[in-house]
């Protein structure tokens, strides 16, 4: 009896899908030039529903048309082995066998989804942003997402937020505590478990899909067919290519899931990247689809701002005096970084009779943390001052910057650098790397720039700026005089790149 | 000729509506059709939510999760699996 009951609303649920996409797959193509001047009459009952599209869409079967069918009937999104097998089966079948094709190539996706799932079009710009949506975790991407994504709201245009159905097959519109973690997100919010599987699914048609994060690796495959297949624009900011490029640095598994993101970069319409260096290696990557046969997307470069992680508590003293300078090097802790080149220059520094306080703030994966955690203990027991903290909120990092005498961030490789644009936000120089994006942030002036590969230099870089009241304060001067673009600054070029008009 | 031009009245309402009986027939066959498809696809690998809910189900789950990643392993390589294990771990522990 209960099993009736699921199979009627199974059917139920079918039939709005099939009812809501019918308009696009009759009105367009061969039918609309058959009948243009109105919607032909369709049938009310699922079967003969079905029937009529797979006929619509064998009639004029191109990859848009055959991914918008084939996520109405699964309620889900194909994958492009989906795709492809299902214009191929309905340019082969039989009129009469022709729902029967459809039926069959979808039901890999169809079983995956567990609740009758109903589905809305939308034709405007959706953005994605599950990990934002599902998680506190809030560092470098999700800092971007989460200063952006709200100054989009409030216009007439505002996006549609989604995130994913816990079972992976088709995004969701995000429940009111996950549009809290993506909008309204402060230190300390829960993350998210909430079950949107039975939500409306939501199918883009015609639209703008907006990637301001790199997808997990389980949604890639069903990502890069809504990008190859789909009519739908797909945009996406460009962070980096290091997992690839540099992937001798990087967990094996980071490089194969960016190797799978890839996939959907070179069928997506635009990449916005945060500086002029991650452009140009997205644009490598573009030049290379020729051999594919594939022209890839604009690639478009557009620096994040310069701002502070955050303001710091008023009530604190502006600048407090330090027993010792407080050298502060922020960021993930991993070889790319460079930790262990500020550690070896400060040893440097400390053998020249220089005293001053390392402080090394950032969390980072066990197979790295463990040895350099270890360095940093036995250096400490001889009785340098040289710490690892982590698990900072964004006002007590602030605070961090502003203590701060100098910030050291001469990483090997970055899509960016926020701590050099959050210390220079502060107005706390900064030494860094001479090339890449911080040199694009340093030229505004602020930063000492060296080889990050030697550590003299480091060293030199930062004793010049520990023990040199001048040259500091010049350094100081310079930070405090950058003429800055703000978060909304940022958030609506972004949008008139990845959707074409102003927001 | 047109060889409706000579059919009787009365035959010809009577194929009118053996048309729409055996039209209802064929909407009625298509409707089964789906029906029986969505029956496979959602009861065929899928568990009904009643028998999720049961005792049994949910002490044999652990064994289940076993061969689930067994079988994601060997499908889609270890780099794969630890990527997606990851994720699915990570919401599991958030859980509240």
């Amino acid at each position: 009896m209960t099993a009736d009951v699921d199979v009627r609303e199974a059917v139920a649920a079918l039939l709005q899908r099939l009812t809501a996409v019918a308009p696009f797959l009759v009105g367009m193509g061969v039918d609309a030039a058959a009948a243009p001047a109105h919607t032909p009459q369709l049938p009310t009952t699922v079967g003969p529903l079905l029937a009529r599209l797979a006929d619509s869409v064998a009639a004029n079967p191109s990859d848009a048309r055959v991914w918008i069918l084939a996520t109405a009937v699964a309620g889900g999104y194909p994958n492009s082995a989906e795709v492809s097998a299902l214009r191929r089966k309905l340019e082969l079948a039989e009129p009469i066998d022709r729902s029967g094709a459809v039926m069959a190539a979808v039901a890999a996706t169809a079983s995956a989804v567990r609740a009758t799932v109903r589905a809305e079009v939308v034709s405007t710009t959706i953005v994605d942003v599950d990990f934002c949506a599902h998680h506190a975790h809030n560092t470098g991407i999700q800092r971007v997402v989460r200063n952006t994504v709200p100054h989009w709201m409030g216009a007439a245009d505002a996006p549609v937020l989604v995130a994913w159905s816990p079972d992976g097959t088709g995004y969701r519109r995000l429940t009111p505590g996950q549009e809290t973690l993506v909008l309204d997100w402060v230190s300390g919010l829960p993350s998210s478990t909430d079950d949107t599987n039975a939500a409306d699914l939501i199918i883009p048609i015609g639209a703008h899909v907006l990637l301001p994060e790199v997808p997990a690796h389980e949604f890639i495959e069903r990502l890069i067919s809504l990008a190859r297949n789909s009519d739908n624009a797909v945009g996406l900011i460009g962070y980096d290519a290091i997992p690839i490029v540099s992937a001798d640095s990087m967990l094996e598994a980071e490089s194969d899931r960016f190797a799978a993101y890839l996939g959907i970069v070179k069928h997506a319409s635009v990449v916005s990247c945060i500086s002029a260096a991650t452009a140009e290696e997205f644009r490598g990557f573009r030049s290379s689809l020729g051999a594919q046969g594939l022209v890839g997307p604009e690639v478009l470069p557009l620096p994040l701002p310069v701002v502070a992680a955050a303001q710091p508590d008023a009530s604190e003293p502006s600048r407090p005096s330090r027993e010792r300078p407080l050298v502060l090097m922020v960021g993930s802790l991993e070889p790319r970084k460079n930790q262990p080149g500020v550690l070896s220059a400060a040893q440097l520094l400390w053998a020249r009779g220089i005293d001053f306080e390392l402080q090394f703030i950032g969390g980072g994966s066990a197979w790295f943390l463990a040895g350099f955690q270890r360095q940093v203990d036995a250096l400490a027991r001889q009785g340098r001052h040289v710490s690892i903290g982590s698990g900072f909120s964004d006002e007590q990092l602030a605070l961090a910057y502003r203590d701060a005498r100098v910030v050291a961030f001469p990483s090997l490789q970055e899509g960016y650098g926020l701590p050099v644009a959050e210390a220079l936000a502060t107005g706390t120089p900064v030494v860094t790397t001479r090339y890449g994006s911080t040199a694009e942030i340093a030229e505004q002036g602020g930063c000492l720039l060296v080889d990050p590969r030697s550590d003299d230099e480091i060293a030199d870089a930062l004793e010049l700026l520990i023990v040199d009241d001048a040259a500091h304060a010049t350094l100081v001067g310079q930070a405090l005089a950058r003429t800055n673009i703000t978060w909304p600054d940022y958030a609506s070029a972004l949008w008139s790149q990845l959707v074409g008009a102003d927001a | 000729m047109n060889p409706s031009a000579s059919t009787p009245p009365g035959e010809t309402a009577s194929s009118a509506a053996e048309l729409e009986r055996l039209e209802h027939a064929v909407e009625a066959l298509q409707n089964q059709r789906v029906e029986d498809w969505v029956r496979l696809v959602r009861h065929g690998s899928v568990i009904p939510l009643s028998v999720e809910k049961s005792l049994s189900w949910r002490i044999t789950r652990p064994v289940r999760l076993g061969q689930t990643a067994v079988d994601v392993l060997r499908r889609d390589g270890a780099n794969r699996f630890i990527s997606t294990a990851r994720v699915r771990l990570r919401r599991l522990l958030s859980r509240r």
